[in-house]
């Protein structure tokens, strides 16, 4: 075996330009199938994070319809705080559950725009946020603060930072704005591609790498704050008339000129559309995804009959055709590993890798049979005397 | 005791209706020193003839006979080591690897001893400065001629000092001059240093260097001027 593998790493050296196209080919391959797999995973993630956000509710929010000067008299007119406080706190002790996902404020942070967002704890799980994070510690911290009972003396605020921050921050660092207003203690970080859909506006995934999560925090004597966490709910529920008395109080009350507007058809709009995606990406990547595998069979059954002259005169020199089976072997390990390596280091341990890993392992065993089958003394020697 | 012998070897190809008989019960025994030609017409058998001889192909029936011991118990391994140290063989077409210099093409079959480095360029350099091609060692196959192509083959089939030389059409692709010279160095090999030489060749003048001339037709041999 190791007069084999030294054989094989000598042929390789000789051979190097060929065999490093071979490697070439075979990365290229599996790159190919990874991105395929990746693409399937990314949608299929989508699809089970977009029915998730509502597992079987009806999902609703709050549609501001008021033109900007009725707003601004709204706003101004006296005792309005008083009633839009009334509809707060009819929301904060009725059972209905709701999202509240606010995109409070951008702050710049070492020369960058970063999106600050206000989130309930029930964010990370309807969302399906992955992270390293501690969720009982987010239920616990994450609870909607407001200024009767928010803590000013540490003026520090707690968050959960994107992946983006992981390269220079590790837990229990402070991240601090250029303008050192506002700073927050990391208590967590996501990994990467974690994303948030905006109500209303699309199809479109928003990425969370570089963003701050923090708790809600509802100035309750600010009639624009508090109408701001309104707008901002997204409320779940398993049939509209849940919200009556909430709605009762806004429009009797004339809180603001509003009405619910479905969050349900916008998810599944964009269920039916990922779906349709999936469905197209299926059959193009079907598609790709068999010529890659017939790619990488050829790539390696090319090498078999590229080198079926030399196995021929080794054969002939005293080599067993254990020998030349042990060689091809080894070859194909060397091109299959540096292969699954190279998209393991590109797509991580992920669905990618494993179905690469299987792709590799199925051509492996079809071109050992086919290596098995093709050479025989017969056919070897056969090879030889074709080319006299 | 026959250096090798054979008795009704037959050889079988395909099956039913595709059923061919390459060799149809070759009964022959060859002693250590001979020189043999072994000659036909395309197609009856003798280049399997001579790969069975050198355990490249197998036959379907009889008894072959190396020194009395009968292949049919060898194990692969003993085949192989029967490639490597007994048999050397020459092809038409010389079966060198182009990717290979002169030196690295000799030396094959050496991946399967135990040398130094050293010792196998020793026995490279011997052989080519016998050969008359010392100049060529660091050379690649293609930019050598003909000729010089097959003492190549010739050095590497002498290179674990093989005592039967198998040689397939060693001049099929040569001019008059350089078959001339190849086959003096055959002779020399066999009368010099007592090489067992057998030549599969369809070329009378190269028949005529050997000793023995067997006839094959269909499978059979129908001639052997040793009888």
């Amino acid at each position: 075996m190791i007069r084999n593998i030294k054989y094989s790493f000598i042929q390789l050296k000789n051979d190097k330009i060929n065999f490093f196209l071979k490697i070439l080919q075979m990365v290229f391959s599996l790159l190919i199938l990874g991105l395929i797999i990746s693409g399937f995973e990314n949608n299929y993630q989508i699809i089970k994070k977009i029915n998730h956000i509502r597992a079987g509710k009806e999902a609703f929010i709050l549609w501001d319809s008021s033109s900007e000067d009725y707003r601004d008299t709204l706003y101004h007119t006296p005792g309005n705080d008083i009633k839009t406080r009334k509809v707060i706190d009819e929301l904060l002790n009725a059972d209905t559950e709701f999202i509240v996902f606010n995109n409070v404020l951008s702050n710049t942070i070492q020369g960058k725009q970063v999106e600050i967002i206000q989130v309930t704890p029930n964010f990370f799980d309807r969302y399906s946020i992955r992270g390293d994070f501690d969720m009982e510690l987010v239920e616990k911290q994450f609870h909607i603060h407001t200024v009767e009972n928010y803590d000013y003396s540490q003026n520090k605020n707690i968050a959960i930072v994107g992946s983006d921050y992981k390269k220079k921050y590790k837990i229990g660092d402070t991240i601090r704005d250029d303008y050192n207003s506002s700073s927050y203690e990391i208590i967590g970080f996501l990994d990467s591609n974690q994303s948030y859909i905006r109500p209303s506006e699309g199809k479109e995934l928003n990425s969370l790498d570089n963003a701050i999560i923090m708790p809600v925090f509802i100035d309750l004597k600010s009639v624009d704050d508090m109408l701001l966490f309104l707008l901002s709910c997204q409320f779940l529920v398993d049939d509209i008339s849940e919200l009556d008395s909430i709605m009762k109080i806004i429009n009797e009350d004339k809180v603001m000129d509003t009405y619910l507007r479905s969050y349900t058809t916008q998810l599944e709009f964009m269920s039916k559309e990922y779906s349709n995606e999936f469905l197209i990406e299926g059959i193009l990547g079907g598609s790709l995804l068999l010529f890659a595998f017939l790619g990488m069979l050829c790539t390696m059954i090319q090498r078999i009959v590229d080198n079926a002259y030399e196995y021929a005169v080794n054969l002939l020199c005293g080599a067993r055709i254990w020998d030349i089976y042990a060689r091809i072997m080894f070859e194909f390990v060397m091109i299959i590993m540096t292969g699954v390596l190279v998209s393991v280091w590109v797509y991580g341990f992920s669905l990618a890798s494993y179905v690469i890993v299987l792709i590799a392992l199925i051509c492996f065993a079809l071109v050992s049979v086919f290596a098995i089958k093709k050479i025989d003394f017969g056919s070897l020697v056969e090879n030889i005397r074709s080319r006299g | 005791m026959s250096l090798l012998h054979l008795n009704n070897i037959v050889k079988t190809y395909g099956n039913g209706d595709g059923l061919v008989h390459a060799l149809r019960g070759i009964d022959l025994s060859i002693e250590s020193g001979e020189s043999i030609a072994i000659m036909g017409t395309s197609g009856c058998g003798k280049s399997t003839l001579l790969n069975i001889l050198g355990f490249v192909d197998r036959f379907t029936q009889g008894i072959y006979q190396i020194e009395g011991k009968d292949t049919n118990l060898f194990t692969e391994k003993e085949k192989a080591n029967f490639r490597n140290k007994i048999f050397g063989f020459v092809v038409q077409d010389f079966a060198l690897i182009p990717r290979l210099r002169v030196d690295e093409n000799i030396m094959l079959p050496l991946e399967y001893v135990k040398l130094s480095k050293k010792e196998k360029n020793k026995k490279v350099d011997a052989l080519l400065s016998e050969l008359g091609i010392l100049d060529k060692k660091k050379a690649y196959p293609t930019n050598l001629s003909g000729g010089q192509k097959q003492r190549v083959a010739i050095a590497r089939a002498l290179v674990n000092d093989a005592r039967i030389l198998l040689c397939d059409e060693p001049t099929g692709a040569l001019d008059s001059d350089t078959t001339h010279e190849i086959m003096e160095i055959f002779t020399k090999l066999n009368r010099e240093e007592k090489k067992t030489l057998i030549i599969v060749t369809h070329d009378q003048a190269v028949a005529k260097y050997c000793d023995r001339i067997i006839q094959l037709s269909d499978g059979l041999v129908i001639k052997d001027n040793n009888d």
